[in-house]
């Protein structure tokens, strides 16, 4: 009784999973819902909010606000992702950013078109996966496998009709 | 079959999702701004000048056709240029020519009033002082072949006078100092 249960479980979990990537994976082609991003988090500066080893959900907004957490691209290309602390008033539309857990600010304010987007949601502690899905065995047991399985079983599936028929 | 299907399908998403994920840095960052810092610097400059008209040097002995028993006499002055007093080395470096007609000229060094601060080979010279000692202002350098050898005959002997600062020990390597190389040439003749 309590392993049909948690074999519901499973499934459940796994169909609200799979839905969601789906979505996922049709608005990165058609854009029902705005443009997002995901971002591996590789160091401490956000913490505790955004730990190292998260998954932060970035998305592109037409305009940002202080306390917005964003990820940018720093003025040598880099990839940041750091709280908006101020609006500075000197330079038109540029932004003071700074780390949560940092004692001082960023040297750089930033623009606009440095934002990648807004911190929207984490998912933790996915980054082994993230490491595991880039490397070789990942791209096997993930991709390979699933797909021969993909094409095996539609093959039987064939076959079975063929044989219903006959 | 069908939860094959579904593994698949999730695990092929899965790999879509990861692969697209980029990195981002959180960097940490600690700066501390000190406010209204001052810095100074200390000149430790000094030269070398010609005892006939206080142009800089660059040479003393330019000496040909040296004999057993001569000699010749070179004088120099050394000027605080920072107009604070700084102490310094003076030593002979060799350059190149013949070992033994350079192990075999002799130096004697003295003061204006031609007291003795040094005599001996020209090599084994090394002197220390400071900018503000008077001795030390003025040297009158006297350099001689004493040895009569015939090997020594048609050589010649390159050497220079290192006059370097140094802050607290003359064998002190690095900091800030200022070197100035006073170049020699010393040929012997026939004899």
């Amino acid at each position: 009784m309590i392993i049909k249960v948690i074999f519901d479980l499973l499934k459940s979990v796994l169909t609200i999973c799979t839905l969601l990537l789906a979505v996922w994976f049709l608005n990165t082609h058609f854009n029902f819902f705005g443009n997002y991003e995901p971002f591996l988090v590789q160091s401490g500066s956000m913490e505790p909010i955004i730990m190292i080893g998260d998954i932060v959900l970035v998305q592109d907004r037409p305009s940002y606000a202080i306390n917005d957490i964003v990820t940018f691209r720093n003025e040598t290309g880099r990839v940041i992702t750091h709280r908006i602390v101020a609006m500075e008033q000197k330079q038109d539309g540029t932004y003071a950013t700074k780390g949560d857990a940092n004692q001082a600010g960023d040297s750089n304010s930033i623009s606009e078109e440095q934002i990648v987007g807004k911190v929207v949601f984490t998912i933790p502690k996915l980054g082994f996966a993230i490491s595991f899905a880039k490397s070789r065995w990942g791209l096997i047991i993930l991709l390979i496998i699933p797909a021969i399985f993909f094409i095996l079983d539609e093959l039987l599936k064939l076959k079975r009709n063929a044989n219903a028929v006959d | 079959m069908l939860w094959i299907r579904r593994i698949a399908i999730f695990s092929i998403l899965l790999y879509l999702f990861f692969s697209q994920t980029g990195y981002t840095d959180a960097d940490m960052f600690a700066e501390r701004v000190v406010a209204r810092n001052a810095f100074s610097g200390l000149a430790l400059n000094f030269s070398v000048r010609s005892s006939l008209n206080n142009n800089l040097a660059t040479k003393l002995f330019q000496l040909a056709d040296l004999q057993p028993g001569g000699f010749d006499l070179g004088a120099l002055k050394v000027k605080a240029e920072a107009g604070r007093e700084f102490r310094y080395q003076l030593r002979v470096n060799k350059l190149g020519g013949d070992e033994a007609f350079c192990n075999s000229l002799q130096l004697k060094v003295g003061d204006r009033a031609l007291s003795e601060l040094y005599a001996g080979a020209l090599f084994n010279f090394s002197l220390s002082g400071a900018s503000g000692e008077v001795a030390l202002g003025e040297l009158v350098f006297l350099v001689s072949l004493d040895e009569q050898n015939e090997t020594l005959k048609n050589k010649t002997c390159e050497f220079n006078f290192s006059f370097k600062t140094y802050r607290d020990s003359p064998d002190e390597v690095g900091g800030i100092f200022v070197e100035q190389l006073i170049r020699n040439s010393i040929s012997s003749g026939d004899w």
